[in-house]
């Protein structure tokens, strides 16, 4: 404080000292140097200086590109956060009305990737009625709650991909519950204590112990699971070694990676393993170090589900992955984003449904394509209403007509808030909607000649049977 | 509190402990663990408020749980708890 009176009284002198001439420099030069200091936090705050406004690409039915620039306090779930890495093409808006309604489930094949939080545990149900688990989470993380409500009595086979306390934990009271016909593992040993309470478990329950290598079938009914990994174990390497398992029913495969990591990926790739499905459980819930882009398009899915919990310790999913998957096409659904997800599967394609409704954006599909890939990602999403973005006159300017074109669930009511800078627009044509036979809904109106120049927000929302999807849409008056 | 605990795993830079007889999942910086400590390696640690003040590799504690451990796994091997 001392020096600054001290630097302050010496200014006072020195410029009462100047003549006129002086006196006028010494501003001059006093300006100056606020000038400099104030402009670095203006350049700091400057809305360029924030992270780059992400691009997204939307490219369907129609043959035009609409660029949207999208800020990133618009509702992204997934990716907005991302700074260095690309955006997923592919990702989620808000949660709307949660469910947890799996009464009305049919199918032969039932997959449920059960929300755990951190950790993983699938079951699958085989067309017989048979129950298979992989994994069973950490301890008391209501695996056994989630198959008790599934009606599950017995286990007619239990996979550990691999023996860490997020895979294994929860299998100890699945083996106190549930009587167990058989345990596969990859013969792996650990040395913690919640790995010997899951021995002892085995050893009580008195399932039959099985150890598997790459080439090796498990039967769970008429549903099989050919072991592709591990080929042989790379000692120090858990996730690496895990049991990596392909399941086909009819046209649908899934393959489930354990925690397996980009040196099993391309160990997997050189041994010229079959890897092509359709849904991808991606290895260990979705870190940076697996689901490689050569993985990705070795598998080439149609859908990818990572398991993990929410807020997590480790930063699962990673956005570099979200990235990978986003960039190659894939519907990314996460049990921390959408709960349970359970996949029925009838032998022709298959639908998911999931515990929380979560919109999927997938602004790669094209509705009019009828490639097998696009159909397959259309049954997916059957179960799941969504909405995409067809085309939308964006930036315009103020006094044009404004057109906004989206695709969703035919049927489904449509309605549509346009958020200006004075609140929601009152312009004539901005009224509900049904969306055509097609799944079209459009719109067109005003933008009035006195608006607020700037980026805005579209708010639309579909509903069909009782489920409802919003999507947030940037839109840029210019 | 001093107590034992058990690496569970890494996960990037941070490492999973499991801590004393309850096995309670502690996740640390991997920096606050001894730089040779592997997944699977017994510790003698020294824990206050989910935090560790030290940590030493506990090497006979190791070399006992995986005796014992592979015992176990060898008997479910053979199939000796289904006779």
């Amino acid at each position: 404080m001392q020096i600054i009176k001290r630097f302050l009284s010496w200014c006072i002198g020195t410029f009462q000292k100047q003549g006129f001439v002086g006196k006028a420099v010494l501003v001059f030069v006093s300006l100056l140097v606020l000038c400099c200091l104030c402009s670095v936090p203006i350049v700091i705050l400057s809305p360029k200086a924030t992270p780059t406004p992400i691009r997204v690409e939307i490219p369907i039915t129609t043959k035009e590109v609409v660029n949207a620039t999208i800020l990133p306090q618009v509702t992204l779930i997934l990716g907005a956060q991302t700074t260095s890495t690309p955006i997923p093409t592919n990702f989620y808006t808000e949660t709307i009305e949660p469910t947890s309604n799996f009464t009305s489930v049919s199918g032969n094949v039932q997959v449920s990737f059960i929300d755990v939080g951190q950790g993983d545990a699938i079951l699958i149900r085989s067309p017989e009625g048979l129950y298979g688990l992989i994994d069973g989470g950490e301890a008391d993380s209501g695996v056994i709650q989630y198959l008790k409500s599934q009606g599950v009595q017995n286990l007619d086979l239990v996979v550990a991909t691999h023996p860490h306390s997020d895979h294994i934990g929860g299998l100890v009271a699945v083996f106190q519950t549930f009587p167990t016909a058989r345990v596969v593992t990859n013969g792996e040993m650990h040395t913690t204590a919640v790995y010997e309470n899951y021995l002892d478990a085995i050893a009580v329950s008195k399932a039959e112990y099985i150890e598997v290598v790459r080439g090796n079938v498990i039967k769970l009914g008429s549903l099989t699971f050919t072991v592709l990994n591990p080929g042989r174990i790379v000692e120090g390497d858990l996730n690496r070694n895990s049991v990596v398992l392909r399941m086909t029913y009819g046209n649908t495969t899934f393959l489930f990676m354990g925690d397996a990591n980009n040196d099993t990926e391309a160990e997997m790739i050189a041994a010229d393993l079959p890897l092509k499905a359709d849904i991808l459980k991606v290895g260990h819930h979705g870190s940076s170090t697996s689901t490689s882009a050569a993985f990705l398009a070795a598998v080439d899915p149609t859908a990818a589900v990572y398991s993990a919990g929410k807020g997590n310790s480790y930063g699962h999913p990673s956005p570099d992955t979200l990235a990978r998957l986003g960039n190659a096409g894939v519907n990314v659904l996460g049990t921390d984003i959408h709960g349970t997800i359970v996949f029925l599967v009838d032998g022709t394609g298959y639908s998911i449904q999931t515990a929380r409704q979560v919109l999927m954006l997938t602004p790669t599909v094209t509705p009019t394509t009828n490639s097998t890939a696009i159909s397959a990602t259309q049954t997916a999403t059957s179960e799941v209403i969504s909405i995409s973005v067809v085309s939308l006159t964006s930036p315009i300017s103020p006094g044009s007509m404004a057109q906004l074109t989206i695709h969703t669930a035919p049927g489904a009511a449509c309605s549509i808030t346009v958020y200006l800078k004075s609140g929601a627009s009152q312009a004539a044509g901005l009224g509900p909607q049904t969306a055509d036979a097609s799944g079209q809904a459009i719109w067109m109106w005003k933008v009035g000649s006195n608006t607020t120049r700037g980026i805005w927000k579209i708010v639309v929302q579909a509903t069909l049977g009782g489920k409802t999807a919003t999507l947030s849409i940037p839109f840029e008056v210019k | 509190m001093k107590t034992k605990a058990v690496i569970d795993r890494f996960e990037g830079d941070k490492a999973v402990l499991l801590v004393g007889e309850e096995q309670d999942r502690l996740v640390v910086l991997r920096s606050f663990l001894p730089k040779i400590a592997k997944e699977g390696d017994w510790l003698q640690v020294d824990v206050e408020d989910d935090r560790v003040l030290s940590a030493v590799i506990d090497a006979n504690e190791t070399a006992a749980a995986k005796s014992r451990i592979a015992d176990k796994l060898a008997r479910l091997k053979r199939g000796e708890h289904r006779e």
